[in-house]
């Protein structure tokens, strides 16, 4: 298990991660959120061992986290970090060794990530030669080349098209299924929502949504109706607790305060013609997200 | 330990087995044969001394052998087939002047013969010492000739004007310097040049973060040093191989020429050899200048590189450790040549020229053991505080992408390796 607890962390006198705790049990997925300068980089850092917290402290499996643990340990960082000059084969012998593999194994597992990524024949190229996609997909097997227990991805998926993405998507699942802990960070919340069970979202340092998913989702009372048919918008934006109205090519979305307001709503709708959908369903991690964060700047 | 391990071999591999390095040192090879054969090459071409400048030798011939003057000149210059090379004058023991001697620009040498043929004293003012033996050795010859019964060598005394300095002296400071000087220069150079280009490119790629997420900043940064000292072991133990390759070619080629060579001008090496009988205990100490030197900067090198944040930056960082290399290499190729051998001596023990100044300074005399073992005392000394203070720093700097002003940016790495009170970093 990794267990975060009550971290802190100081740069000076900003606060880059304050106070921060959440708990990774084997085989879930953690996502941890916020906008650029939130702190998420830098609880990787601590969770990695790279930075000592001011305060609190990180610990796996009971110990805290060092060089005798990290070879359990997969870390892929937000930007490249790639040796370019050398060929795809050299860097994963390099990195491997570093996590203490035996230069057959790194060699077996990498043919295999490279057949599943479909890039076997860069294994001899530079990295230098390979599109960026391609180098996130090296990255990404650099990082789970030891088949770590805890993998540590932050912005696994940015400037990945989607089938590449549903191709990582794959893979962490897998390492999920084997039991491995997952913490990763995206912007892309659709992808959030749709895989991880637990999250956190960071906003300067703190955290400002936490917990399970479907928990957060309920204790946002906030609800979309989605409509398909002839409706009114004006009539529709005057309901007491509807506070806007989207209207899109196929659909009418109508966002309202509760669930009491999905009644009100629905005795309109029963009025109008030719309704084909009527569809009451939770905001999404996106809204969601959105509205703390806002509510957080306005705070300030 | 594995890992270390692992790193050093890795990063010496990365030099070693390079095209690079084969190439270098075909060229390093090449240089070596060239310039230790100098004098063959020389040689060859009919360089060296002009054979149609004459030498004007004045004759005090106080024995009873009035022919001695000619002789002895008919036998000087018998080599020469006619031509007369070295010029004859007799003059009276009454008419010689030394002071006057130094100042005639037109006479060389002056030869005063005393006492008796059977057991003269010979006096030799000279203004060209390295004939002093020829001529001796001609003169002796020609006493000999005269088949004297009683004949004892003659007693040479060799007088030298009161402001001379020893040319070979002079020559063997600068064989040494050009030796010496040239090679550790080029091997610091490039043992910093390969630490912090190491260190930046992973860094600069972002790659740092993956490696220091393996393996400890401490561990990556003493991996790089003992990975670079070990490449210059290498290059320096190749250097010497490639001198005695030099050194055999030489005398192989001196054995088989049809030109036949004056003595000791074969090869520089065996020159050297000549004047420094103690060459092994040299040979020990430069070798351990250059380690513990090429350490010293190693470690600067370092942290600068951990400081950098792109490949530009570090030119930036770099250019004070380049401008120190260069001013020790000037400094320990011109001392010599305008006689600065005091000032030479005094650099050696200033740790940043040490690496450099000190092995020429000890091979050349300059330093006696005892002064070399004090200049090799403090460099290390020098070393061990280095290394205690970049180590912490390394670890702050290397994951860190501040791109503050250079002077910020290292006090702050500096305040954050070493807080005020321990507390600071925890705060």
């Amino acid at each position: 298990m990794l267990e975060v607890k009550n971290a802190r962390m100081l740069y000076g006198d900003l606060v880059a991660v304050d106070h921060l705790s959440f708990n990774i049990e084997p085989g879930e997925i953690f996502g941890l959120l916020g906008t650029n300068g939130a702190g998420k980089t830098t609880t990787f850092r601590m969770i990695m061992g790279l930075l000592e917290p001011t305060d609190g402290e990180v610990l796996y499996n009971g110990n805290k986290v060092g060089y005798h643990n990290v070879n359990e340990i997969g870390y892929m960082i937000e930007e490249r970090s790639l040796l370019t000059k050398i060929s795809v084969k050299d860097l994963m012998l390099y990195f491997g060794q570093l996590k203490d593999m035996e230069p057959k194994v790194i060699l077996e597992r990498l043919d295999y990530w490279l057949k599943r990524f479909d890039i076997l024949d860069y294994k001899n190229k530079k990295i230098k030669e390979l599109s960026k996609g391609n180098q996130q997909k090296i990255q990404f097997i650099s990082a789970i080349i030891n088949n770590p227990k805890l993998l540590v991805l932050d912005e696994p998926f940015s400037g990945l098209d989607p089938i590449n993405m549903e191709l990582f998507v794959e893979v962490i699942r897998d390492f999920q299924k084997k039991g491995s802990m997952v913490v990763f960070s995206s912007h892309q919340l659709d992808h959030v929502e749709s895989f991880c069970e637990k999250l956190i979202v960071l906003e300067k340092g703190k955290a400002i949504i936490e917990g399970r998913i479907d928990k957060v989702k309920k204790d946002y009372k906030k609800l979309n109706v989605r409509i398909v048919g002839d409706v009114d918008v004006d009539t529709l934006n005057a309901i007491p607790g509807v506070y806007k109205v989207i209207v899109n090519s196929n659909e009418v979305i109508a966002k309202i305060e509760n669930e009491d307001v999905a009644g009100l709503v629905f005795d309109y709708i029963r009025t109008c013609k030719n309704i084909m959908k009527y569809d009451v369903e939770q905001a999404t991690l996106s809204e969601i997200f959105i509205a703390k964060v806002g509510q957080s700047h306005e705070e300030v | 330990m594995k890992k270390f391990k692992f790193l050093v071999k890795y990063g010496l591999k990365k030099r070693v087995w390079r095209k690079a390095f084969l190439i270098s040192n075909i060229i390093i090879a090449l240089l070596m044969i060239i310039i230790i054969n100098i004098p063959s090459i020389i040689s060859l071409f009919g360089g060296g001394e002009d054979p149609n400048e004459q030498v004007t030798i004045n004759l005090i011939n106080e024995t009873t052998q009035t022919e001695l003057l000619s002789d002895y000149s008919d036998l000087m210059n018998e080599p020469f087939s006619g031509a007369e090379y070295f010029v004859f004058t007799p003059i009276a023991l009454a008419e010689f002047d030394v002071d006057g001697f130094w100042e005639d620009a037109n006479s060389d040498i002056t030869i005063e013969i005393m006492g008796s043929v059977e057991t003269p004293i010979i006096t030799i003012y000279s203004k060209i010492p390295e004939l002093d033996s020829f001529l001796s050795s001609q003169l002796e010859l020609q006493l000999i000739n005269y088949q004297i019964v009683n004949y004892q060598s003659p007693v040479f005394e060799n007088v030298y004007a009161p402001d001379y300095e020893d040319p070979e002296q002079e020559a063997f400071i600068s064989s040494m310097t050009s030796m010496l000087v040239l090679p550790m220069f080029i091997l610091i150079v490039m043992a910093t040049q390969f630490v912090g280009v190491d260190i930046i490119e992973e860094k600069s790629t972002k790659a740092i973060e993956t490696i220091i997420a393996s393996v400890p900043a401490k561990t990556h940064f003493i991996s790089k040093i003992t990975a670079s000292i070990l490449f210059v072991i290498i290059q320096g133990v190749l250097t010497i191989v490639y001198a005695g390759i030099a050194s055999l070619i030489g005398k192989a080629f001196s054995a088989s020429s049809a030109v036949t060579l004056p003595t000791g001008t074969t090869s520089l090496l065996s020159y050297l050899r000549d004047f420094v009988p103690n060459w092994e205990i040299v040979l020990i100490f430069a070798l351990l200048f250059m380690i513990v030197g090429t350490l010293f900067y190693l470690v600067v090198a370092a942290l600068f590189a951990s400081m950098a944040v792109t490949q530009e930056d570090y030119q930036h960082f770099q250019s004070p450790l380049m401008l120190t290399l260069l001013a020790a290499f000037y400094i320990g190729i011109f001392a010599p040549i305008v006689g600065g051998y005091g000032f030479m001596k005094v650099m050696a023990f200033v740790p940043i020229f040490t690496p450099i100044l000190a092995p020429i300074a000890f091979a050349s005399g300059l330093l006696t053991v005892f002064e070399a073992i004090i200049c090799l005392v403090v460099i290390i000394v020098f070393l061990i505080i280095s290394l205690y203070l970049v180590a912490p720093v390394y670890k702050v700097a290397i994951l860190s992408y501040d791109q503050t002003k250079i002077i910020t940016r290292v006090k702050n790495y500096f305040r954050k390796a070493f807080p005020k009170n321990g507390k600071e970093a925890k705060k």
